[in-house]
């Protein structure tokens, strides 16, 4: 799969964005990169492969929710940059590991830090998870490409529907239900803040 | 045809909407309370709905894991049988059940002292001296009378956390520790963490309880350093 292939499979349809997932999730030498990176920052074999899957994740979401992204250099390379970021960022949680960052990897960590907007972690997943899963899943992927900026065309394509028309319809049932939900649950508009 | 303010309240809310549908969107906004609501929450859904493809990545992820060819797994399961079984020789009786679990740990709440005599101030004193009392049935009465009137009362939501883990009400104690975590009070919240992932682990979710864990591990208020090295021991 080229970069290319791969920027445009995330941008497509779900089966498109497996397959991207698969491609990357298979990749030895990422993830020996990003073992050998995390277990050298006193991170341990879980640790490792937490960060090869936010980092995959990331990704993804970078990709997915920009639809001018284009890669400067090697795809793996970027992929180790966004994998440092993480490893660092999850390090500074833990003050204990910061002792190990020599210098220059926390710098280059600083100098241009992505958007790490991951959000399924700990209780915020269990949370996010059992109020998702009472919307249905076509209403799940029609609001996710909405709120990724896709336009009625793009998601009408995607989603194989008839027309805009019935894409405008879908999605707004599917926001009605989904704002209702998050009315009923005051404890998500927190952990949403 | 019929006009749906939904559809168009991201414009109304970017102020894009203009001409007639301006104007019927605020007449639908004059007569239908729920269009506030949806216009105050929107920009919390439309965070959630961003965050969907995060959801979905790791759906994928966890079904490319196991692409590994099939005898590898094959393998794997032999092997893990073998030793799962030899395991259990030589350590008989050593298999965590859930009751095992709960007994290792299980913090229950302080015992709130009173002078004899004394009357509790509150719903919520009385609640927490009928459950150190015992009187389970009755303070968790007073407890969802708390919670009737505020459903965000942190400390009514712990007690019910507690009081379900009482009678192995997994479902409820989830719900309410869950409840008490988003309110992001310490150390309430870390206590519910910890006992959230206490419950995992007795559900036989560890993927859950390690991502709990993390979190507890860089929280400055974290159970004792042999509940925390028991709780990594199940974890393991």
């Amino acid at each position: 799969m080229s970069p290319e292939e791969i920027i445009y499979g995330i941008r497509g349809a779900e089966k498109e964005r497996a397959a991207v997932v698969k491609y990357l999730c298979r990749d030895g030498q990422l993830w020996s990169s990003i073992r050998q990176y995390v277990k050298g920052h006193a991170g341990s074999e879980e640790d490792a492969r937490m960060v090869f899957d936010d980092t995959i994740v990331q990704f993804i979401k970078s990709v997915f929710s920009n639809p001018t992204f284009q890669l400067q250099g090697p795809l793996n390379a970027y992929l180790m940059g966004i994998a440092k970021h993480l490893w660092y960022a999850e390090s500074r949680k833990s003050m204990q590991r910061m002792d190990t960052f020599p210098l220059e990897d926390a710098d280059v960590a600083n100098d241009d830090p992505p958007a790490l907007t991951l959000m399924w972690h700990g209780e915020r997943k269990a949370l996010l998870l059992r109020i998702l899963g009472q919307i249905g899943r076509n209403c799940r992927e029609v609001l996710m490409y909405w709120a990724n900026g896709y336009s009625m065309e793009e998601i009408t394509q995607r989603m194989s529907y008839q027309s805009e028309g019935m894409t405008r319809k879908k999605k707004s049932i599917c926001l009605k239900e989904l704002i209702a939900l998050i009315h009923q649950n005051p404890h998500l508009k927190s952990a949403l803040e | 045809m019929s006009f749906d303010p939904y559809e168009h309240i991201e414009a109304y809310v970017e102020n894009t909407l203009s001409g007639i549908d301006r104007q019927r969107f605020e007449d639908a906004l004059e007569s239908d309370p729920g269009l506030h609501i949806a216009i105050e929450n929107l920009p919390k859904a439309k965070k959630l709905a961003r965050s969907i493809i995060e959801l979905e990545t790791r759906k994928h992820l966890r079904a490319a894991r196991p692409g590994t060819s099939w005898w590898i797994w094959l393998a794997a399961m032999a092997a893990m049988f073998v030793l799962t079984l030899g395991y259990f020789a030589l350590h008989p009786g050593k298999a965590a059940t859930p009751e095992q679990v709960f007994a290792a740990l299980y913090i229950p709440p302080a015992t709130v002292a009173m002078r004899s005599g004394s009357e509790p101030a509150n719903v919520l004193d009385s609640a927490i001296h009928l459950f150190d009392a015992g009187q389970y049935a009755n303070s968790e009465l007073l407890v969802r009378r708390i919670l009737d009137s505020d459903p965000s009362d942190a400390r009514a939501l712990r007690y019910l956390g507690h009081l379900a883990l009482q009678k192995k009400d997994y479902l409820l104690a989830t719900t309410a520790f869950q409840h008490v975590f988003a309110l992001h009070r310490e150390p309430l919240a870390s206590e519910a963490t910890y006992l959230l992932c206490m419950i995992d682990i007795i559900r036989g979710d560890l993927e859950l309880a390690r991502d709990r864990h993390r979190y507890l591990v860089n929280s400055a208020h974290q159970p004792g350093e042999d509940k925390m090295a028991l709780l990594a021991n199940y974890l393991r």
